[in-house]
C-alpha cells in the first residue's frame, strides 16, 4: 500500500484529489442546526466539529437526534436553520450526491449492498469505469481486489456474490466502497450493531488501518467501550442537541454513560 | 485478523467450477439448459425425426417469437417487475402492421416501424405509471392488457386483416447462410440483451434497481429511468415479435389469444431468474423458451395427445419453481 | 450469472444439435410414405370444442377404417393461430402425402404448409374457406376444399322457420362475430329463402356467445311484441334466445332456430326449447378429409369443393340423431366413395 502525502492509499480510482489541510483541522462543521418533522424536532441547535484525521464517535440515546444530525451532513435532509461547513467554507446541501461530490461518504445501517451482484459491482455502483456503453470489467474487478486485499485481512473476492457473504464481510465491503472514492469523511452509522464479537473486531480493525492512513471517520455507535478504543473524540446527544464533546484519552465509560443519561451536562456555546 | 469463523471462504482460491458443481443453486440455476438437455435426449431416443436438421431448425423458427417475448420480460423481471400486457401488445403490433399496410396501403417499411413505435409507447406508459405513481407493476399490466386489447379489436374493427407479403413470407420460411431468417433474429436480439445486461452501465444499473431499489437510488442510480426503460424495451421486442407473428400468419388477428405470455414468464423463471429481481440470464432464458418449445415439438412429434401438453409444461414450470427454492435467500 | 459453465453446455448442446443435423433429412416414425397409401396430417384450432373434437374422430376413426396413418393436432384455442402454425411446420417436417387444415382465420395456415406444397404434396382446405387469393399470391396450391355449405344451412334454417311459423310473419336474427364469413353465409342464405315471406324487424351482433343472445333476443322481442321467429347464427347465441323466450313467456309463440347441431341444441330441440338445429357434420368433414388424401394417394382427381352435408333436426327426427351423435342420420352423395370403390 503506497502512502501519498497523507491521503488514503484505499481507492477504487487513481487520480484522486489531494487534502489542502492538516491533520486536526476543522473538516466538517455544524453550528446550530434545527431540524423539524412536522411538530417533532428532533435537532434544537446541535453542532459538532469533525477534524481532519480523526476517528470522531457520535453517542446517545434512541432519538436523541444523531441519525437526523447525519441526514443533515449527508444531504438526505437539509436543516432547517443552521450553518454547515466544509474545510472552512459554509456548504449547501441539497441532495446526497452533493455531500457525496464533497467527499462525504455514507455506510447506513441498512449498508445499501445489492443482494445478488458481486462484490465489484457493488463497488462501483452508479460510478463504473467503462470505454464507451461498455464496462470495464476487467479493470474493475482488480481494482477491487486490490482495494479489498489492502483493506481486509480476511477480503471477499471481488466476484463474490454480495449474498454470499457474512455480516462482517459485507460492513467491510461498505465501508471499502465508501473509502473507495478519495473520501475526505465517511460517516458509519453502527457499523457493528448486527454483528457477533469477532466481526466486530475485524471492522474495528478495518476502521482503525484507514485512521492510521489519514481517513477521518463520523461514528455512531452505542458501545461505550468500543468508542474508547476506536475513537479519538467523542460527542453526546440528548434530546437534539450535543451536550458533551469530549478527547477520548480524557474520558471514561462512567462520564460518557452519565452524559447520555443526562445524569451530568455540560452545556457548549 | 485470525478470524476463521464462519466466513465464506474466497471462491477464487478453489477450483470454482468444481465448486459450483457441488451446489444446489447452481443445479436450480441451470434448470432450463439441463431440462432442455434431458428433453433433447428424451426425445431423440424416442423419435427418430426429433434430431434431424429440419425438425431442429423448425424447433428454432417455432421458439423464435417467444424467445423475443421471453428476452422482453427477461429486462422486466430484472428490474422485479412483470408485464403482463405482453399478451395483449403482441396482437396490437401485429394490428398495427395489418391497419397501416393492408388497410392503408403504407409500405411494408413503415408499417414495421410503426407497429414497433406503438407496443414501445405501451411499454412506456405501463413503466411510467410503475415507476412514477409507484402501483403495483401487475395491476398496472394487467390493466393495459385490457386497453390495449381493446384497441387492437378497435383499430381493425375486431376482424382479422390479411397480410399479404412476400417479403414476410420469405422471412418466414428463407434461410440466410442455411440458418433462417427467424433465428438470425433471435440469436442478434439474444446477444445484444445479453451484452446490454451484462455488459453495460445500463445493464448494472438495471440489476441494481431490480435487486434493491433503495440501495440503487441511494448510490446514485437513476432507478425510475431504469423501471420505465426495461418495460419499453419489453413492448418494443413485442413489437418486433408481432412482425414475425404476421410473417408466420400472414394475418394481423386482434383476437389472438396465445399462451405465449405465460410461456415467457415461465422462460424467464426456467431460465434461473429471481422473479424477485436483480438476477437475470440471456442464456438461460433461451433455454427455457427452447425448453417449452421442444416439448410441444417432441410432443407432437410422438402424437402425444394435446391435453397432456400442457400438464408436461406446467410440471416443469413448478419443478424449476421448486428448486429455485434453493437459491437460498439469505437477509 | 455462472457464464462460464452455462456457456459450456450451450456449446455442447449446439454441437449435439448440429452433428446429428448433418445425418440428414427426416423420416417418419411410424415408417414412411408408401405408394397407393396415404399418410395424413390433419390440423385444426382446438380440441376443447366438441366441433373440432368430432372432426378429429370422424378423421381417426376414417384412418382407422382404411388402414391409414392419420395425425391429428390442434393449437389451445378458437384464436391460438401461432400454435396452430407450429403444430403444422412440425407436421410439414414429418414428410405426410397429404395435409388438412382448419385456419383459425384466413390466412394463418398458408405459410406453414407452403414448404409442403412446394414439394409437391396436397393441401386440403377443411370447414373455414381460406383466403385464395392470398394463398395463390404466396404459391401454395389448395387442392380441395371440404366444408359445409353455410348459405344452404341458412336456407334450410328459413324454410324449417318458415313452415313452424306456418305463414307469414315478423322475425329477429342474432348475428355472430363481425366479418366471420360463416355467418355472413348463413345470414344470407336464410334471407334469400324467407324473401317476402318472412319480415326482419330486428338483427342484433351476439358475437356467438351464449349470454350475449340472452340480453340482445330480450331487447328485440321487447321491443317488437309481434314477433314470431328467431334465427340464431349458432347454436349457442340460439339457445340463449330461447331462454329469453322462456323469460318473456312466449314459449310456443317464439320459435327459434339456430345452426351447428352441437349436443345441448340437440337436447333443447328434444324439451322443445329450441324449434330445430341446422346440424353440420365436423366427423364427416373428418372422414372426408382422410377419403380425399387416400383418393389422391391413388392418383385420382378429386372435386375442388366438396360439401359435406347439413340437415334439419327438428323435433321428428332429434332422438335419431342424438343416438348417432356425432354421425349423420340422412344420406348424402359422397362423390368420393366411387374413387375409392374396390381400393380399400
Amino acid at each position: 500500500m503506497a502512502e501519498t502525502n497523507g491521503s488514503t492509499a484505499f481507492s477504487l480510482v487513481t487520480d484522486q484529489a489531494e487534502p489542502n489541510a492538516a491533520p486536526g483541522e476543522p473538516l466538517v462543521e455544524a453550528v446550530d442546526v434545527v431540524k423539524s418533522y412536522g411538530a417533532v424536532k428532533a435537532l434544537r441547535g446541535a453542532s459538532i466539529t469533525v477534524r481532519r484525521g480523526e476517528v470522531h464517535a457520535l453517542m446517545g440515546d434512541n432519538g436523541a437526534g444523531k441519525s437526523t444530525l447525519i441526514r443533515c451532513l449527508a444531504g438526505v435532509h437539509p436543516p432547517d436553520s443552521g450553518e454547515l461547513h466544509f474545510d472552512g467554507q459554509p456548504m449547501r446541501l441539497t441532495a446526497p450526491s452533493d455531500a457525496r461530490d464533497l467527499g462525504i461518504e455514507t455506510v447506513y445501517q441498512d449498508l445499501a449492498l445489492v443482494q445478488e451482484l458481486q462484490v465489484w459491482q457493488n463497488l462501483f455502483m452508479g460510478r463504473e469505469l467503462h470505454s464507451g456503453p461498455f464496462l470495464r470489467r476487467v479493470a474493475m474487478r482488480d481494482r477491487a481486489d486490490e482495494l479489498l486485499g489492502d483493506l481486509l485481512v480476511n477480503a471477499p473476492a471481488a466476484r463474490a456474490r454480495v449474498r454470499g457473504l457474512s455480516g462482517g464481510q459485507r460492513q467491510s465491503v461498505a465501508i471499502a466502497r465508501a473509502v473507495g472514492w478519495s473520501s475526505a469523511l465517511v460517516i458509519m452509522d453502527e457499523p457493528t450493531a448486527a454483528l457477533g464479537v469477532q466481526e466486530t473486531a475485524a471492522v474495528e480493525e478495518v476502521v482503525e488501518r484507514l485512521h492510521k492512513d489519514g481517513l477521518t471517520v463520523l461514528l455512531i455507535s452505542h458501545d461505550v467501550e468500543q468508542v474508547l478504543r476506536m475513537a479519538q473524540r467523542v460527542s453526546v446527544m440528548r434530546q437534539g442537541e450535543v451536550v458533551g464533546d469530549r478527547e477520548a484519552d480524557d474520558t471514561s465509560a462512567d462520564d460518557i454513560v452519565a452524559l447520555i443519561t443526562g445524569a451530568s451536562r455540560e452545556d457548549k456555546a | 485478523m485470525s478470524s476463521t469463523a464462519a466466513t465464506t471462504d474466497r471462491p477464487r482460491r478453489d477450483n470454482p467450477t468444481i465448486e459450483r458443481l457441488k451446489s444446489l443453486e447452481f443445479w436450480s440455476e441451470q434448470a432450463a439448459i439441463i431440462g432442455l438437455l434431458i428433453a433433447v435426449v428424451v426425445f431423440s431416443i424416442l423419435s427418430s425425426t426429433f434430431l434431424t436438421g429440419a425438425n431442429i431448425s423448425d424447433l428454432l423458427v417455432s421458439a423464435a417469437i417467444l424467445v423475443l417475448l421471453a428476452i422482453g420480460q427477461q429486462f422486466v423481471v430484472a428490474v422485479a417487475g412483470i408485464d403482463l400486457s405482453l399478451g395483449a401488445t403482441l396482437p396490437l403490433g401485429a394490428c398495427v402492421i395489418g391497419l397501416t399496410v393492408a388497410t392503408h396501403g403504407w409500405s411494408l417499411g413503415p408499417g414495421m416501424a410503426a407497429a414497433v413505435v406503438v407496443c414501445t409507447a405501451v411499454g412506456i406508459v405501463n413503466g411510467t405509471i410503475i415507476a412514477k405513481v409507484d402501483v403495483s407493476d401487475f395491476i398496472v399490466t394487467l390493466g393495459t392488457f385490457g386497453v390495449v386489447n381493446g384497441l387492437a379489436l378497435i383499430s381493425v374493427d375486431g376482424t382479422s386483416v390479411a397480410v399479404n407479403s412476400t417479403f414476410l413470407q420469405d422471412l418466414a420460411l428463407n434461410s440466410f447462410l442455411g440458418i433462417r431468417w427467424f433465428v438470425w433474429i433471435g440469436l442478434v436480439v439474444a446477444v445484444v440483451a445479453h451484452l446490454a445486461i451484462f455488459r453495460t452501465r445500463f445493464g448494472l444499473g438495471l440489476l441494481a434497481t431490480g435487486g434493491d431499489r433503495a440501495a440503487a437510488r441511494s448510490m446514485g442510480i437513476r432507478v425510475d429511468r431504469r423501471r420505465i426503460a426495461a418495460y419499453a424495451i419489453s413492448g418494443a421486442l413485442a413489437g418486433l415479435a408481432a412482425i414475425l407473428l404476421v410473417a408466420r400468419t400472414g394475418s394481423a388477428d386482434p383476437a389472438l389469444q396465445t399462451n405465449l405470455l405465460l410461456s415467457s414468464i415461465a422462460a424467464v423463471v426456467l431460465g434461473g431468474s429471481s422473479l424477485f429481481g436483480g438476477k437475470a440470464s440471456i442464456v438461460g432464458t433461451i433455454a427455457g423458451a427452447l425448453l417449452l418449445t421442444a416439448l410441444i415439438n417432441g410432443f407432437t412429434l410422438l402424437e402425444i395427445s394435446e391435453y397432456y401438453q400442457p400438464i408436461a409444461v406446467g410440471l416443469v414450470v413448478i419443478s424449476a419453481a421448486v428448486l429455485s427454492r434453493f437459491q437460498g435467500r439469505t437477509g | 450469472m455462472n457464464a462460464h459453465l452455462s456457456r459450456m453446455v450451450a456449446a455442447a448442446l449446439l454441437l449435439l444439435a448440429a452433428s446429428t443435423a448433418a445425418l440428414g433429412c427426416a423420416d417418419r416414425d411410424a415408417g414412411g410414405t408408401e405408394p397407393g397409401k396415404a399418410s395424413v396430417a390433419v390440423a385444426t384450432r382446438n380440441f376443447n370444442n366438441p366441433y373440432w373434437a368430432a372432426l378429429r374422430d370422424g378423421a381417426v376413426a376414417e384412418g382407422e377404417r382404411l388402414g391409414l396413418e392419420v395425425n391429428v393436432q390442434a393449437g389451445a384455442s378458437e384464436t391460438d393461430a401461432a400454435g396452430e402454425n407450429q403444430k403444422i411446420s412440425t407436421q410439414v417436417i414429418q414428410d405426410y402425402s397429404c395435409y388438412a387444415a382448419v385456419p383459425v382465420n384466413a390466412t394463418n395456415i398458408i405459410t406453414p404448409l407452403l414448404p409442403a406444397s412446394r414439394d409437391g404434396k396436397a393441401i386440403i382446405n377443411l370447414d373455414t374457406q381460406i383466403d385464395l387469393a392470398a394463398a395463390d399470391e404466396s404459391g401454395l396450391g389448395v387442392t380441395s376444399f371440404i366444408g359445409s355449405d353455410n348459405v344452404q344451412a341458412g336456407e334450410i334454417a328459413g324454410k324449417g322457420l318458415l313452415e313452424a311459423i306456418g305463414g307469414p310473419g315478423e322475425v329477429l336474427i342474432l348475428k355472430g362475430i363481425p366479418g366471420e364469413q360463416n355467418g355472413i353465409n348463413r345470414i344470407k342464405g336464410f334471407t334469400e329463402a324467407t324473401r317476402g315471406k318472412l319480415e326482419i324487424v330486428g338483427s342484433q351482433v351476439a358475437n356467438y356467445e351464449q349470454s350475449e343472445g340472452l340480453n340482445a333476443a330480450e331487447a328485440l322481442l321487447k321491443a317488437n311484441p309481434n314477433v314470431k321467429g328467431v334465427f340464431a347464427a349458432n347454436d349457442t347465441m340460439a339457445l340463449g334466445a330461447a331462454q329469453a323466450v322462456r323469460n318473456a313467456d312466449l314459449s310456443g309463440e317464439v320459435k327459434v332456430i339456430g345452426v351447428d347441431g352441437i349436443e345441448q341444441a340437440l337436447e333443447a330441440v328434444k324439451s322443445g326449447k329450441l324449434e330445430g338445429t341446422v346440424t353440420q357434420y365436423p366427423y364427416v368433414e373428418g372422414q372426408l378429409a382422410v377419403q380425399a388424401c387416400q383418393a389422391l394417394a391413388l392418383g385420382k382427381k378429386i372435386p375442388r369443393r366438396i360439401v359435406s352435408p347439413v340437415a334439419l333436426i327438428d323435433k321428428s327426427n332429434v332422438d335419431r340423431q342424438i343416438k348417432a351423435f356425432p354421425k349423420p342420420i340422412i344420406d348424402y352423395k359422397n362423390p368420393l366413395t366411387r374413387l375409392l370403390k374396390g381400393e380399400s
